[in-house]
C-alpha cells in the first residue's frame, strides 16, 4: 500500500477546489451563452412599442419657444434565460431634423439636426422566466439642457411639411451570469415622430 | 510507466489541447460569422477576426506542446512540475489573447432597411474570472515545482519501488 504524502493530500484538496470552481464557472458561462442566443432569437423579447408611444409638442410657430415637450414610450423585456438580467439601462438621443431655410448656396445641405435629448434610465431586474412591461419616459426638464440648441424660427422652413422630424437612438444594456456577460443592443436611426403630426 | 506509454498519453493530451484550444474557438468564431437571428443576418464586424485566429492559434499550439511534454514526462518529476507551470502561465496568455485580439467584445452590425443597429456581447469579467482561477493554478504548480524538489530523493526511492 502507498501512503500519500501529506503534501500530496493539500495538493489534493486545493485541486478539487480549483476543478469545482473551473466546472462552476465554465456552467455558468455556458449556461450565460446559452441564456443570450434565447433572448436573441425570438424578436418579441425585446420590443419597444412605437405605435402605442405619446409624444407631446406644444410649439409655437410664431415665436419659435418650446413651451412643452415630453414623451413615454412603453417597452416590453422578457427574460427568457437562466439568470436575472441585471443592471437594465435603456438610453436614448433624440434628434430633431429641420429645413434650414437660409442655407440656399450651391451644394449646402438644407437639412439640419439638433440633439434635444439624451437620457439613460435604469430598470429593476427581471427575474427569469420574468416579463418587464415599462415606461420609458421624457419629461421637459430632459429636454431643457438641450433646447438652447434649438435653431432660431428665422432659421426654419416653416412651410416644410413635416416642420420637424424625430429621429432616435436606443441603446438596452445589461447584465446577466451573474455579471459575468453583458449584452448591449443598439438601433440607430428610427423615426419617432413627426412634428405637426400627420 | 515506460517511455512508449509516457509518449503516448503524452500525445492523447496534445490532440485533447488541440481540440480545446485551437479546433473549437475557430470552429466557434467561424459560426458566429454566420449566426442569424430571426432571419436576420448579423455581420460579425471584427475586423481583426484573423487576428483573433491567428493568436488562439498560436497560442494553443505552444499550450498543445507544453502538455505533450507535460504529460509524457514521470509523475512528480521535476520536468512535469515545470512544464506545468510553463503550461498554465502560457494558458494565462491564451486567455489573455481573447482580451486583447477583441474577441471579449463581439460585436454584430445589424441591416434592417431604413435602420441599422449592432450588437454588442461582452465577455471580459467572464475572462478575467477565469484568469483569477488560473492565478490559483500557477501557486499550485509553483507548489508542485518546489514540493518535487525538496522531496526528489524520496519521489525517486517511491518510484523505484513501484
Amino acid at each position: 500500500m502507498i501512503i500519500m504524502r501529506p503534501s500530496r493530500v493539500f495538493r489534493w484538496i486545493i485541486r478539487i477546489l480549483i476543478l469545482v470552481l473551473t466546472i462552476s464557472v465554465t456552467a455558468v458561462s455556458l449556461l450565460g451563452g446559452m441564456s443570450a442566443i434565447m433572448i436573441l432569437s425570438n424578436q418579441d423579447n425585446i420590443g419597444i412599442d412605437y405605435d402605442n408611444a405619446d409624444f407631446n409638442l406644444d410649439y409655437n410657430v410664431t415665436t419659435g419657444v418650446i413651451n412643452n415637450i415630453n414623451f413615454t414610450l412603453p417597452f416590453n423585456i422578457t427574460n427568457a434565460g437562466f439568470f436575472d438580467l441585471e443592471d437594465l439601462k435603456l438610453g436614448l438621443q433624440i434628434s430633431l431634423e429641420y429645413a434650414h431655410v437660409n442655407l440656399t448656396g450651391t451644394g449646402e445641405n438644407i437639412s439640419q439636426t439638433v440633439k434635444i435629448f439624451d437620457k439613460i434610465s435604469s430598470f429593476p431586474t427581471i427575474k427569469k422566466g420574468k416579463t418587464l412591461y415599462d415606461n420609458y419616459t421624457g419629461v421637459y426638464s430632459d429636454f431643457a439642457p438641450f433646447l438652447g440648441g434649438i435653431p432660431d424660427i428665422a432659421d426654419i422652413d416653416l412651410t416644410r411639411v413635416p416642420i420637424f422630424n424625430f429621429y432616435g437612438n436606443f441603446t438596452i444594456s445589461l447584465t446577466y451570469s451573474l455579471g459575468l456577460h453583458s449584452i448591449t443592443f443598439g438601433l440607430n436611426n428610427i423615426t419617432l415622430w413627426e412634428y405637426p403630426e400627420p | 510507466m515506460g517511455p512508449t506509454i509516457n509518449i503516448v498519453k503524452g500525445t492523447i493530451f496534445t490532440v485533447i489541447y488541440v481540440c480545446f484550444t485551437i479546433i473549437i474557438p475557430v470552429v466557434t468564431f467561424s459560426l458566429l460569422r454566420e449566426y442569424v437571428v430571426e432571419g436576420l443576418p448579423l455581420d460579425f464586424t471584427q475586423e481583426d477576426l484573423n487576428n483573433i485566429i491567428f493568436w488562439v492559434t498560436a497560442l494553443g499550439l505552444v499550450i498543445s506542446g507544453c502538455a505533450f511534454f507535460t504529460h509524457s514526462s514521470p509523475k512528480q518529476s521535476i520536468r512535469r512540475g515545470t512544464f506545468a507551470l510553463i503550461q498554465v502561465l502560457v494558458n494565462c496568455l491564451y486567455l489573455w489573447s481573447y482580451k486583447f485580439s477583441g474577441a471579449t467584445e463581439i460585436i454584430f452590425d445589424l441591416d434592417m432597411g431604413d435602420t441599422s443597429g449592432f450588437l454588442s456581447l461582452n465577455l471580459q469579467q467572464m475572462v478575467l474570472v477565469y484568469l483569477g482561477i488560473y492565478f490559483l493554478t500557477i501557486i499550485l504548480k509553483l507548489y508542485d515545482v518546489i514540493d518535487f524538489t525538496i522531496n526528489r530523493e524520496k519521489i525517486r526511492n517511491d518510484r523505484m519501488k513501484e
